[in-house]
């Protein structure tokens, strides 16, 4: 009998790109779009649906600003977001050492 | 056993992306630039100042170019777009370099007037606080060529502590342009192409 309940499976966070903003967005405070981008290695549109639907999940926050007369979104992980990821990686874990 | 492997791929996937994430560059390099020349401006002129026997306080051009420098770091740090992501290695090389320019506009100056440094000895004493910082600046950004960089500087450092005469403002301006200029040129590249437009 497996131990890995497959319901556990956090599916906002489980797509590739999706855990990728969130593993960059736990090892920083804050980061911009655009090195979101550059990390996730993935295009602007499908980065953006991807960061909506964390915001939707509320694991995301986003902070809009002007800079350099520039419009730039940084983005943050809520403490939602920290509780989701850390109960996934526990899933994560515990699969491995079933 | 596919569920684990899937599991653990997954682990290293989160590891990759968060280790990536802390290499984020926080700096231009324009900093390391900016302060680069400025301080082989001050030792250029004071090789001719000594060289051509000149009758100009060469401690009043430092204040000028020390001043210009800091001005600079200000207005950048308030003014500037601010970081594209804030890693925590990041945060500590930040302060770093803050600490550090502190460290050394306090040896430079209130060590000089004071008369507890030589003058001959501040370039050496700066040489070794720019070796630690580019010694720890390499650990934190996981860049091998800046500890290069460090160790230059520690080396240049104790090449100064014998040298005396004039040569040693050629031995600041050379290590100023190879271990300040260069590295903030390379940074600057490095950090413009992180970002670069995605097709």
């Amino acid at each position: 009998m497996s131990i890995f309940d497959y319901q556990q499976i956090d599916d906002v966070i489980h797509s590739r790109i999706r855990l990728a903003v969130m593993a960059a967005l736990i090892a920083t405070e804050e980061i911009e779009f655009i090195a979101l981008r550059s990390l996730t290695k993935t295009t602007d549109g499908n980065l953006s649906a991807n960061l909506k639907k964390l915001e939707e999940a509320g694991y995301v926050s986003v902070k809009k600003e002007f800079i350099n007369r520039k419009p730039v979104s940084s983005y943050s992980l809520t403490s939602e977001g920290k509780s989701a990821f850390s109960a996934y990686i526990e899933n994560l874990e515990r699969l491995i050492k079933k | 056993m596919e569920e684990e492997k899937q599991a653990l791929d997954e682990l290293l996937f989160i590891k990759k992306v968060m280790q990536d994430s802390q290499q984020i560059l926080i700096d231009n390099g324009m900093g390391y630039i900016v302060w680069g020349l400025l301080v082989t401006l001050g030792m250029i002129f004071g090789y001719i100042k000594y060289l051509f026997q000149l009758q100009f306080d060469i401690m009043l051009a430092w204040v000028v170019l020390i001043s210009i420098g800091w001005i600079y770091s200000f207005y950048t740090y308030y003014k500037k777009e601010k970081p594209k992501g804030e890693s925590f290695a990041g945060k500590i090389i930040k302060h770093l370099w803050f600490s550090i320019g502190v460290g050394m506009t306090i040896v430079g100056f209130a060590g000089y007037y004071s008369g507890a440094i030589k003058g001959e000895h501040i370039s050496s004493i700066i040489a070794i606080l720019l070796g630690c910082a580019y010694y720890l600046t390499s650990a934190l950004y996981d860049w091998k060529y800046l500890k290069l960089v460090g160790i230059t500087w520690w080396a240049g450092g104790i090449v100064m502590f014998y040298v005396f005469d004039i040569t040693q403002f050629l031995i600041m301006a050379f290590l100023m342009f190879f271990g300040q200029i260069v590295p903030g040129i390379i940074l600057y590249r490095k950090y413009k192409s992180q970002f670069s437009e995605a097709k």
